[in-house]
């Protein structure tokens, strides 16, 4: 069995050889670039639905205002200090610092347990274009409750929309990456004047004079809808932290921040949370609100600018979808050793089917938490490692000095955190933080063996 | 050159875009007509942003 894990390992690290070395001082990126990447990526397909769900959730306009801000600002904080700092230092992907770390054996588990999440979210993301294209073929939206397909008609074609994503996504992952980047900013701006159409109908009159007072009667009134939970402001606040948990206080975005001139960059990730975790959710719910709360980002948008919106709606789904099933389709081949096609078929059938099934995007808000969660603690166990163990004199990188093939105190920290998240009393959105630094103290405690040895 | 002129295209292109939501919130373009004005401009879009990507310098 260790020989299957080095193995698999060995044919993963092969995958992933041409971003092995640190990167190198004359491959830096000024903070422009980083500004427009960072904000074309955070204006996808879920916006449609996370904005529109923080309505039918009954959070007041104050509530979704001030829960933004302090919740972005957090999330732009977790970049800066947490995430950009140790990429800035190591100059390496999560991928090869956990190698050292946890050794090669848990960094293959953590790969499989990203893929078959991200699996799940391009899923999500292909019902969201199938409630677009659904439009033409008047097939009912599912309802907030649905969990199995609600038709025939939408199972056929939420297949044949993820057979074509996954058929794309094989064809040439390049070519279509590049034009996923012309599609970003157009996605951005049918949210803006999706939801500037939206406004007459919602009662808003042309001089803006009663916007303020429609925004927090009309759109977020603090009523929920029937069957959802009431949001309050700490929901929303801790909603937009860890929306992109993996990403920052998970610090998979060290794949990006190595290339940083400084660990300030990290607050370039403002230009990709204020306009699309702030702006973006918004105007989803101002949608959202003027087509009677009916939870249906094809129909929000088919109403709002036309036939374009469709569009907006598909090809949101679609770039979001794209480098995801990439992603899965990288991190599931060295398990298999099928070629890059034959996976990326397999990673993309997964996907077609878990999105026939609506709970996944109906359910959108508590999977980002859970997704966020999962990949959390490996967040922990790298930060202790990298700026605890050094200060308590801990001996750092032990899989990597003495060759093991799994550390099976982060893999036991990683799972029992998880175990005791689960168990914890209070609501899903809460639990990570209170989880964060159990694993962080729970993963330096278990090492403070180690602490004579290095001496 | 051929660069620049498409770059100032595909901004006027999803510049139109916004202005045509504007114009209809104020109640200067009937939704259908915004809604013409926004395919239209978003065809653009795509057409010239395309064309200055494929010439950007990777």
């Amino acid at each position: 069995m260790p020989g299957n894990v080095a193995g698999i390992a060995a044919r993963m690290d092969k995958l992933y050889e041409f971003d092995r070395e640190p990167v190198t001082a004359d491959k830096l990126q000024s903070g422009s670039k980083f500004a427009g990447l960072l904000a074309g990526e955070h204006v996808a397909a879920t916006e449609f639905v996370i904005g529109a769900f923080f309505v039918l959730h009954g959070v007041t306009a104050r509530d979704l205002l001030l829960g933004l801000l302090l919740g972005n600002l957090l999330a732009v904080l977790s970049w800066t200090f947490i995430c950009a700092p140790i990429a800035v230092r190591t100059r390496l992907t999560l991928y090869w610092y956990l190698q050292d770390i946890a050794g090669p054996g848990l960094t293959l588990i953590y790969n499989i347990a990203n893929a078959l999440l991200y699996c799940i979210l391009a899923g999500a993301m292909i019902s969201v274009s199938s409630t677009a294209v659904g439009l033409a073929f008047r097939v009912p939206t599912p309802a907030l409750t649905d969990v199995f397909p609600s038709s025939a008609l939408w199972v056929a074609i939420t297949f044949a929309l993820g057979l074509a994503f996954t058929i794309l996504a094989i064809l040439g992952f390049d070519k279509l990456s590049r034009f996923a980047s012309v599609c970003s900013p157009w996605i951005f701006v049918v949210f803006i004047a999706g939801a500037i159409a939206m406004l007459p109908r919602l009662g808003v009159n042309p001089n803006l004079d009663n916007l303020w007072e429609i925004a927090r009667t009309r759109i977020w009134n603090g009523v929920p809808t029937e069957g959802q939970e009431q949001f309050h402001v700490w929901h929303i606040v801790f909603f937009a932290w860890f929306a992109n948990l993996a990403m920052h206080i998970g610090l998979s975005d060290m794949a990006l921040f190595r290339y940083a001139r400084s660990w300030k960059y990290g607050l370039y990730s403002a230009f990709g949370m204020y306009p699309g975790h702030m702006l973006a959710w918004m105007c989803s719910g101002v949608m959202v609100a003027a087509v009677n709360r009916e939870m249906n980002p094809g129909r929000m948008a088919y109403e709002a600018i036309g036939v374009a919106g469709v569009f907006g709606v598909m090809l949101a789904g679609w770039t979001t979808a794209n480098p995801t099933l990439y992603r899965a389709g990288l991190a599931l081949q060295s398990v298999t050793n099928w070629p890059r096609w034959k996976i990326t078929l397999a990673a993309g059938l997964a996907t077609t089917v878990l999105a026939c099934f609506p709970v996944f995007f109906l359910k959108l808000l508590d999977y980002v938490a859970i997704y966020g969660l999962v990949l959390m603690p490996v967040g922990a166990i790298v930060l202790a490692e990298h700026w605890i163990f050094p200060k308590l004199g801990i001996e750092q990188y032990r899989a990597r000095k003495y060759g093991w093939i799994m550390n099976w105190r982060a893999l036991a920290v990683w799972f029992g955190t998880l175990a005791v998240c689960y168990a914890m009393p209070f609501h899903l959105f809460f639990r990570w933080l209170p989880g964060y630094f159990l694993a962080l103290a729970s993963y330096t405690l278990l090492n403070w063996g180690s602490r004579k040895e290095a001496r | 050159m051929t660069k620049t002129i498409l770059g100032a295209a595909a901004l006027l292109s999803i510049t139109a875009c916004l202005l045509a939501a504007a114009l209809h919130f104020a109640g200067m373009l009937d939704a259908a007509t915004f809604r013409a004005v926004f395919a239209a401009a978003s065809a653009a879009w795509f057409i010239t942003a395309t064309g200055w990507e494929s010439r950007r310098k990777r």
